[in-house]
């Protein structure tokens, strides 16, 4: 591909001068200035600028531009002749395509080498040359761009035989400049050869961002590469239109010529320019497409068509000012309609106002992370006869709110807040002082701001409290649990993940105090309590009927064996989960169904691994009249002939969980009404 | 339990004051419930007799439920603008809650 063409001398001359300043500059970079020391000077030496290096830059580029312009004037004399010449090889190599490869050793080498670092990093490539592009000397980028242009005829031709490797450019838009870049590609190699300065992977991606940001965002102005900064006409000057040569004032936003030999007028310029805008819009709106089409997917809606569900409730919400089109919906239906709501994810603060119907008691909103603390607020405006208000994630919600609904609720006796982590601790404190012995059911989850204090407040203040749910809390320690103990009249009570430890002597405690009465019990994932607390249940909780111990994986099976023993206070359980008490053995669970078969109606023994084939075997002897859910998942023991002794023990079974059950085939019989949920042969089939 | 679904053919819908609703069964599937009422090895009465009676269904709410099967069967799949489905604001909370037992 080398041929002694004038360009080509000039062009390796170049690089040769290019080199020499280079090392002259470093030269001059090592010099040292001395004499006072300034913020400045020091700063300036740090980053290596002296005056001596930016006098040498300056002049270079002087020399440059002037060398530029003559060279110009001069190479189009040469087109002419180098066209001629080009076209007599053109002529030649359409001959014998074949011999091109060895037509210069050299050259032949170079691109086989050339070819096999194409394919390690063929998509840095491009960017690698950008790179080098840039830090070369401004006179051999017009020469080359000359040459380019000159020996196109030749390139074409080379291209058939070097065509197998195709390279992956971001940046080549038309096919003339890759022509130049096939061109810049061999002066590159060289380049490199002379300076080992590889631009590290990071640079490299930077560059690549900048590039594509400045291709996207870029409305009417493109700088393009093809120009050289230096060699750009400075805005203000006058210069000639390289498409219709007319004379023109040269501005920020003047567009260089397709074959980047000048700039164009505007007129000229703009003619392009539309096309572009279309051709970005589109390849918008096909991103904004495939963005809406991805999201449909993962929602599951393959359709373009809404579900009847959601034109409803925009239609109901569409009409909402409307009280009187929309029709009373009732009562039992308030329920049904919020839920149906929240379940769609739509309840926001137009949707909301549906339900404030005054005289009402009950209001459940099971999801109101779209609803401003302004609306919540108003609940208590317009339904001030409410009993009974449950919130679920109302993290919108803020002091403000709370407080009206303590000095505003006069018939409150009922609260649950879900998620509502924006309330302070004080405000809580002023809600129960607010409250007072009104209240009677609180249930609090999901937050970092209810601590001792207001723990504190609680207790002082609502004696009558009967159920307390603490659901999540980030701040409920022994210290809290201990205050438990002044109410009384607890009857239910539930401990959720708490996310400090507890253990058993304040759970003790309070057993003692409130246990007689207790109905229900809920320590799911407080993890420290031992036997102690199971101890504890046995001699005080005679009324229990539901009891969640998930998660405790420090009791033993002889203390669960223990609690069911001759536990005669107590007439049954209704509920009880032992998910993940992994201690729990066939003999702590025969104990557990001699106690509680009867009564049993929800039993849970997830991921108990040690229930063996016994327990099963003397399960047959049993029956459980009630027990409508049983969850046995993650049971190794489990087989079809246990699932098929239990649906004959226990004909009320509604559900029944097998997750992780993998000897449970498809040929288990099952009974008419009974569902198997997580059998392995259903989810994989 | 795997689904034999046969969509082939048409299916009656029955309101609980006497109206009468024919039409194919590919458009009614689009509401699960009442695919899931065909699906031969859950045996329903409905799959044999082809007929669905809804007792707490008004004639005018089947009506506007049939209307949207229609509405769905004609536009899903198609990439162009849909035309709004209309619904009378007085039935809004009717219909909503029946769309919720419906699946739809």
């Amino acid at each position: 591909m080398l041929r002694i063409l004038p360009g080509n001398i000039e062009k390796y001359s170049h690089i040769r001068q290019s080199n020499q300043s280079i090392m002259s500059r470093r030269t001059s970079r090592g010099s040292h200035v001395s004499g006072p020391n300034s913020a400045l000077t020091e700063f300036l030496r740090e980053k290596g600028i002296d005056a001596g290096s930016i006098q040498a830059l300056s002049h270079a580029r002087v020399r440059a531009r002037n060398e530029a312009a003559r060279r110009r004037s001069m190479a189009a004399d040469a087109v002419a002749q180098e066209a001629a010449e080009a076209a007599a090889q053109d002529a030649e190599e359409a001959v014998d395509e074949d011999e091109e490869v060895g037509e210069s050793s050299a050259s032949a080498a170079r691109r086989k080498k050339k070819t096999s670092k194409d394919e390690d990093d063929d998509e840095e490539m491009p960017d690698m040359e950008e790179e080098e592009e840039e830090e070369e000397q401004e006179e051999e980028e017009v020469v080359k761009r000359k040459r380019g242009r000159a020996s196109r005829a030749t390139t074409e031709i080379n291209l058939k035989v070097v065509g197998k490797r195709k390279r992956k450019s971001t940046t080549i838009k038309d096919t003339e400049s890759e022509f130049e870049e096939e061109e810049e590609e061999e002066k590159v190699i060289t380049v490199r050869a002379t300076r080992n300065r590889k631009p590290t992977k990071a640079q490299l991606a930077k560059k690549k961002a900048e590039e594509r940001r400045r291709m996207d965002e870029d409305d009417d102005f493109d700088p393009d590469n093809s120009i050289d900064p230096a060699y750009r006409p400075v805005p203000g000057q006058i210069a000639f239109c390289a498409d219709c040569e007319c004379r023109f004032t040269v501005t920020p936003y003047s567009r260089p010529s397709d074959d980047g030999e000048g700039l164009l007028c505007h007129p000229c310029g703009k003619k392009g320019a539309p096309v572009e805008k279309a051709a970005r819009k589109k390849k918008q709106a096909t991103r904004t497409n495939k963005k809406s089409n991805a999201r449909a997917i993962l929602d599951g809606d393959t359709s373009a068509v809404k579900s009847l569900q959601e034109i409803c409730i925009n239609t109901v919400a569409k009409y909402i000012d409307d009280v009187e089109t929309l029709e009373y919906i009732g009562s039992h239906n308030v329920d049904k309609i919020s839920q149906i709501i929240c379940k769609n994810r739509r309840l926001n603060d137009d949707t909301i106002r549906l339900f404030f119907e005054p005289a009402e008691h009950v209001l459940r909103f099971y999801d109101c992370s779209y609803t401003s603390s302004n609306r919540l607020r108003e609940i208590a405006a317009f339904v001030p006869t409410i009993r009974r208000l449950h919130l679920n994630w109302c993290g919108l919600m803020n002091d403000e709110c709370l407080d009206y609904y303590g000095t505003q609720l006069k018939q409150l006796t009922s609260i649950g807040l879900y998620g509502a982590f924006n309330v302070t601790e004080e405000c809580y404190v002023r809600f129960f002082q607010n409250v007072g012995s009104r209240l009677t059911e609180f249930a609090v989850n999901g937050t970092s701001r209810f601590k001792v204090a207001a723990m504190e407040a609680l207790v002082d203040n609502c004696p009558e409290l009967e159920v307390l749910r603490l659901n999540t809390l980030t701040y409920i320690d022994d210290e809290c649990i201990r205050l438990l103990t002044g109410l009384p009249n607890l009857k239910i009570l539930e401990i959720t993940d708490p996310g400090q430890t507890i253990t058993d002597g304040p759970i003790v405690d309070c057993l003692n105090t409130f246990g007689p009465g207790l109905s229900e019990l809920t320590l799911n994932g407080c993890r420290d309590l031992t036997d102690e607390t199971l101890h504890a249940i046995h001699s005080s909780c005679g009324r229990l009927d539901i009891l969640n111990l998930a998660e405790l994986d420090l009791i033993t099976n002889d203390g669960i064996g223990k609690l069911f023993t001759e536990w005669s206070k107590n007439y049954g359980l209704k509920e009880l989960s032992l998910g993940r008490c992994i201690n729990l053995q066939s003999s702590g669970f025969a104990r557990v169904i001699d106690h509680s078969g009867r009564t049993l109606e929800k039993l849970s023994v997830n991921s108990c691994k040690d229930i063996k084939q016994d327990a099963w075997a003397f399960l047959q002897e049993f029956k459980l009249p009630q027990l409508e859910a049983l969850d046995i998942s993650f049971l190794r023991s489990v087989d079809d002939a246990v699932i098929e002794g239990i649906l004959q023990v226990a004909p009320q079974l509604k559900v029944l969980k097998v997750w992780g059950c993998n000897k449970v085939t498809e040929a288990c019989t099952l009974k008419e009404g009974t569902l198997l949920v997580g059998r392995e042969a259903d989810i994989l089939a | 339990m795997s689904e034999v679904i046969d969509d082939e053919g048409t299916l009656t819908l029955v309101s609980n004051d006497g109206f009468q609703f024919v039409l194919p069964k590919k458009c009614a599937f689009a509401s699960k419930t009442i695919r899931n009422m065909f699906n031969k090895n859950s045996g329903y009465i409905e799959a044999k007799e082809n007929c669905v009676k809804f007792e707490d269904m008004r004639g005018a709410v089947l009506e506007k439920v049939c209307e949207y099967f229609i509405y769905r069967h004609k536009y899903s799949g198609y990439n162009g603008q849909v035309p709004e489905f209309q619904i009378p604001a007085e039935m809004g909370l009717e219909l909503l809650t029946i769309a919720d037992f419906l699946e739809t």
